[in-house]
């Protein structure tokens, strides 16, 4: 089965609160001299990622590498 | 000549001067330890000096030439290795307090491949902290560009570009993930390769993101890239990601030269208005020298590249969060500031942002084989403008709005390569009206690394840009 294309919005809106909150979650206490860095961070890159959203992404791997390719006969 | 002047040189030049005894590996390794320990304290390119290891081995390979027996093109020849490598019984760093006392076991493949070919070893290279950018203080100096010492050398790889740029060694190892050999390069005026992801072995190099490092020559020209990128290229059984493809004789076609080449000027990336107006000079300069050349120049179109940035960071990063999460949990404040804000950032990406990401980044590969479909090599700048001041972005990020001008507003010009594991060099193509380097992207198809190099001669023969040394 292909991979499908999540078509949900990423939040990009978060605050530093959600973000300490998140952190926590994930085992990890982000310190306050850098909650606005990290909010700043997160928020922009999900945005940015958002921008994807307009792209048809099904049936596209998610693929990272591809080892067994050489020159152009792919 | 002296040695004192042959430091100057690249490893083509002095490779047969060693070979025919006419200078001894000795007097050379001292000449450049010389250099070191008088521009080092300005320039802080290197972490560690390997000295006396050095001059023993110098020794060592000046023996074995006078007894005929000659290894090849970097036999007797001093090179300096990123300090993101592994070293037997030399501090390895990775440019952080946190690996202060890290003294490994092995060296990492590539430098046991330097050692094979007879290459002295210098010493290891500054570099922003864990290979990742962005350093506000380094722990072991603030690298300086050679160029204008209140400048940035772009980073990761800095000190690496510096010592090549300064001549405080003949060539180094630099890895480039998402540039960051190649943004040192272009930065402080020398050459360097990000080659086919799986064309040298990772063995031994810090990760920083395990689908996209690679390790980087950097040199003084297109042709030493090629001696290097040669002598530690290959399949190794330690890196299971390695390409079992035969390495070729990089240098058998480089001067061929490029007549009825193609050769295609990524739309997407052509310097703006808002561009520093040297750069944009510098770029169109590029293109009449391609065109004068024999080659056909003419524009692709990479749609998605626009995006790249925020893919990469999508992946890179939060495949860097992984790599240190035990640690960014538990020693967080002894990471620097820049690094530790990065990684938790990216600590908080979920599975689906991260797959989201590398599908975009899949179909972003197709559009690169797409258009190399239709040219042989593609063309860029390597930046939009000069090196920045030191200081200058290193200020934390406030707001969302922030981050997306700052780190996602301009359009990245190495990551494209990076996220489609293809190869590409940075070489020099002018200089602003203040004398800072400025630098020409060449990219290529995969495993056609030969070709990459091929255009890259043929653009240097036909310039000057790699001979200019910065007034030290």
């Amino acid at each position: 089965m292909a991979n499908g294309s999540i078509s949900v919005e990423f939040p990009s809106d978060l605050s530093k609160e959600d973000v300490q909150r998140l952190a926590h979650g994930l085992g990890l206490t982000i310190p306050e001299e850098d909650l606005e860095d990290v909010t700043a961070r997160f928020t922009a890159l999900m945005s940015e990622l958002n921008k994807l959203s307009d792209i048809d992404l099904s049936g596209v791997d998610p693929s990272p590498i591809f080892p067994f390719e050489g020159g152009r006969q792919q | 000549m002296k040695a004192q002047e042959l430091v100057f040189e690249s490893v083509a030049h002095l490779a047969p001067i060693i070979e025919r005894k006419e200078i001894s590996p000795v007097a050379l390794t001292k000449a450049y330890l010389e250099r070191i320990e008088a521009l080092n304290p300005r320039l802080n390119a290197y972490i560690t000096v390997l000295s006396d290891a050095a001059l023993a081995d110098a020794r060592e390979a000046e023996a074995e030439i006078a007894r005929g027996r000659y290894r090849g093109p970097l036999h007797g020849i001093p090179i300096g290795i990123k300090d993101q490598f592994i070293t037997k019984g030399v501090r390895t760093t990775v440019g952080s307090r946190l690996n202060a006392d890290l003294v490994p076991d092995e060296d990492a493949t590539v430098v046991s491949r330097l050692k094979e070919a007879g290459a002295i070893i210098l010493g290891k290279h500054n570099l922003a902290e864990f290979a990742l950018g962005g350093t506000r203080e380094h722990p072991y100096g603030t690298p300086r560009n050679p160029w204008d010492v209140e400048r940035i050398p772009g980073h990761s790889s800095s000190g690496s570009g510096i010592a090549v740029a300064a001549s405080m060694c003949t060539a180094a190892i630099g890895e480039d993930t998402g540039g960051s050999g190649r943004i040192p390069a272009a930065m402080c005026g020398i050459v360097a390769i990000r080659p086919t992801y799986g064309r040298i072995s990772r063995h031994g190099a810090a990760p920083v993101c395990w689908s996209m490092d690679t390790v980087s020559p950097m040199t003084k020209s297109v042709e030493d890239c090629a001696i290097v990128l040669e002598a530690i290229a290959g399949h190794d059984p330690k890196d299971r990601m390695s390409s079992r493809l035969p390495v070729p004789d990089y240098r058998r076609h480089l001067k061929d030269g490029i007549r009825g080449m193609r050769v295609g000027v990524i739309k997407e990336l052509i310097p703006p208005d808002s561009a520093h107006p040297d750069v944009r000079e510098a770029f169109q300069r590029s293109i009449g020298v391609f065109e004068k050349l024999g080659a056909s120049v003419m524009e692709v179109s990479v749609p998605l590249i626009t995006l790249t940035a925020p893919i990469f960071v999508a992946i890179c990063d939060t495949d860097g969060a992984h790599v240190h999460y035990e640690r960014i949990r538990t020693r967080t404040l002894e990471y620097d500031g820049a690094t530790r804000t990065r990684l938790m950032s990216a600590t908080l990406v979920s599975a689906g942002i991260y797959n989201r990401a590398q599908q975009a980044r899949n179909l972003f590969r197709g559009q690169m084989l797409s258009a190399l479909g239709e040219v042989d090599v593609l063309l860029s700048p390597m930046s939009n403008g000069p090196p920045i001041k030191i200081g200058e972005e290193i200020v934390a990020f406030r707001t969302k709005e922030d981050v997306i001008e700052r780190q996602f507003g301009a359009r990245s010009f190495t990551t494209p390569y990076s996220l489609s594991s293809l190869p590409a060099i940075s070489i020099p193509s002018g200089a602003t009206s203040e004398g800072m380097p400025i630098g020409l992207q060449i990219g290529g198809g995969s495993f056609e690394e030969e070709t990459v190099l091929k255009v890259a001669y043929a653009f240097e023969s036909e310039t000057e840009w790699h001979r200019r040394r910065p007034n030290l």
